[in-house]
């Protein structure tokens, strides 16, 4: 059985399952393969491919709808969407605090309820309940799908828009740059707002689907883009292999200099991190084919298909860095480094077949939009 | 607020003596530290805390903090509520340092305060510092922080300025401010923006007066030579292993503060 759907653009899916991918070996601290990670080569990481391939996937399938059947429809489909993951979200929050939570104490390992911010809860856990089904309260690891469903919201709002790019573009940075001057976030319980500023991230959530609902033509003279993102992936690698490893660069730098540069911030998407992305981007479309085989191939496919099923696979992948954490801990040595890889991949692939076949099943029963999954 | 007063708090000979001893067995059954390290305290000159450092001097010093201050085995409570009932020596490095400087300096006499607890971030720690600081002469304040602060990502400009301020009311107690940043994790190394505060931490050590000690690289660095990794520890030799790093943390955190006064370790 044919677990991948083949008739849509292949490089999205093998880029949103290496970005999922990616997002599992970072959440394991000192696993080997995430100093593999994009994030040790460039100034931005997992977060932002997939917060941007998001939108891409969003501006295709609910574009789509929309000019099928109108704003109304589609801005449903989207709101529907969003439920999904908020659902998906609570579910995620209770079964990985109480993961941590029982983890910590079987194993007197207090400081793991310290590090993923599970303390506050210890503390009032009434309240901790409220604040998280309002997503004031965010554990560490459980940031990214509250930002997915706010954006979605914002996204059923400005899809119209999208008939007009320049427009959405213009509204979407103007958001952007008044949160990131003016310090707008949304407020969390614990103080210090949203981990990641929905105000500011819908950026390229928005910029992802204006190229996929109105992708224009590659501009004539490519050559100076190439370049201008040649040297952004340069000067990323010199941050992250010079600057940030070797204090002494740091200390003859003029101090503003070195202000600006220990300023790039994850939660308001600094703009390094924006720049970053946008680079890699344009790398990717300029580079890599469209009907590229390696996409197909042995190793491009379990890619493929985790991508195609990005909410099932990010949410075991939660799950199974927290054990596979675990795991390192009882034994770091080579076998266990490995075992953790190889059963975590398995396991995420697992459960992407899983979800291929269950969704195949359904679709091929009953003719609808295609959905984004 | 809950208020550990040290073993060595007391005043008169009988509770010097007693420190003492209490110092002297701790050195005796001190386990092995790794080699001191390369680094050495982050500071400009700290004058108070030298001109203390003298033969039958008693250097009064605050410790604030939260979960790490108070050692394996005086876990603090998560509410201020209740006095726990303090082991007859807490093995935590505050503790351990004291009882290194005075094997160190002759007739030395250490009277420590340790205050804190689980969860506090660097905010809620100045308004103990501020609430503490009037009860004794202190000539020396560590303040360990940053954890809670990364953790719950509150914003790094305005952990500098609680910094600088309390920096500003420990000098104006006549004190000197000695930093100490977040305890080494692989978790706060990979998955915490933990830069930022780190950078803060170095800034204030920058003002007159204020120190810093570099807890999270020299644990880096002991966890990396496989000698000291709390992390790595299987759950039945962690109580030991907890009570090697402290002693650990204190005896190095108590090298670093004698040369900066110009002194040295015994």
């Amino acid at each position: 059985m044919q677990l991948i759907r083949t008739n849509r653009d292949l490089r999205i899916d093998f880029f949103r399952g290496l970005a999922l991918w990616w997002i599992f070996t970072d959440h394991i601290p000192a696993d080997w393969l995430g100093n593999l990670s994009i994030r040790n080569f460039a100034l931005c990481d997992a977060t932002e491919v997939f917060v941007l391939l998001a939108g891409y996937a969003g501006g295709l399938a609910y574009g789509g709808t929309m000019r099928a059947q109108g704003w109304l429809y589609a801005a449903a489909d989207v709101v529907r969407r969003a439920w999904v993951l908020y659902i998906a979200h609570i579910f995620l929050f209770v079964v990985f605090s109480a993961q941590v939570a029982y983890s910590a104490t079987a194993l007197d390992r207090g400081d793991y309820l310290d590090e993923i911010h599970l303390d506050v809860m210890g503390g009032a856990p009434y309240r901790a309940l409220l604040e998280a089904l309002t997503l004031h309260f965010q554990p560490a690891y459980l940031n990214v799908l509250p930002l997915y469903v706010v954006i979605l919201l914002f996204f059923a709002l400005v899809m119209p828009l999208l008939r007009w790019p320049p427009v959405l573009a213009a509204l979407s940075f103007g958001l952007y740059a008044s949160a990131r001057i003016f310090g707008l976030n949304l407020p969390s319980w614990t103080g210090g707002g949203w981990f990641f500023n929905p105000f500011t991230w819908q950026l390229l959530f928005m910029m992802g689907a204006i190229l996929s609902f109105a992708p224009g033509e590659l501009p004539r003279r490519r050559a100076p883009l190439d370049a201008a993102a040649g040297g952004v992936v340069v000067f990323g690698l010199i941050m992250q292999w010079i600057v940030w490893q070797h204090p002494s660069v740091i200390e003859n730098l003029p101090a503003g200099v070195v202000r600006a540069l220990m300023s790039v911030d994850k939660e308001g998407l600094h703009p390094f991190r924006l720049i970053s992305i946008l680079a890699l981007t344009w790398l990717a479309a300029r580079f890599v084919p469209i009907h590229a085989r390696w996409l197909t191939s042995r190793l491009g496919r379990p890619f493929v298909l985790a991508g195609q099923h990005s909410l099932p696979v990010f949410c075991a992948g939660i799950f199974l860095a927290f054990l596979g954490r675990l795991a390192t801990e009882q034994d770091d040595g080579l076998l266990m480094q490995c075992a953790v890889n190889v059963a975590g991949a398995v396991a995420l692939w697992c459960v992407a077949a899983i979800a291929a076949w269950y969704s195949n099943k359904g679709r091929s029963g009953r003719k609808t939009a295609p959905s984004l999954e | 607020m809950r208020t550990i007063r040290g073993i060595t708090a007391g005043i008169g000979a009988v509770a010097t003596t007693l420190a003492l001893l209490a110092g002297t067995a701790a050195a005796a059954d001190l386990p092995s530290c790794p080699p001191p390290a390369e680094q050495e305290l982050d500071a400009n000159p700290l004058p108070h805390l030298a001109a203390s450092l003298k033969p039958g001097a008693t250097l009064n010093v605050l410790v604030v903090g939260s979960a790490t201050v108070f050692g394996p085995d005086l876990p603090p409570p998560a509410d201020s509520r209740g006095k726990p009932a303090a082991p007859p020596t807490p093995t935590g490095f505050p503790w351990q340092m004291a009882h290194a400087l005075e094997a160190s300096v002759h007739n030395l006499h250490i009277a420590l305060t340790v205050i804190g607890s689980r969860g506090l971030s660097a905010d809620d720690m100045l308004a103990r510092i501020t609430a503490e600081l009037p009860h004794h002469a202190y000539r020396l304040v560590l303040w360990q922080t940053g954890t809670v602060d990364a953790v719950n990502d509150l914003p790094p400009g305005d952990f500098y300025e609680t910094l600088a301020d309390g920096a500003a009311e420990v000098a104006n107690a006549g004190a000197d401010l000695v930093l100490i940043d977040p305890q080494y994790s692989r978790f706060l190394q990979d998955n915490a923006d933990l830069q930022p505060y780190q950078e803060a931490l170095q800034a204030a050590a920058g003002l007159p007066g204020v120190g810093l000690f570099h807890r999270f690289d020299l644990m880096r660095d002991w966890a990396d030579q496989h000698a000291i990794d709390l992390e790595r520890t299987p759950r039945a030799d962690r109580p030991k292993m907890a009570a090697r790093l402290h002693a650990c943390l204190g005896r190095e955190l108590a090298r670093q503060l004698l040369a900066q006064a110009g002194a040295a370790l015994r």
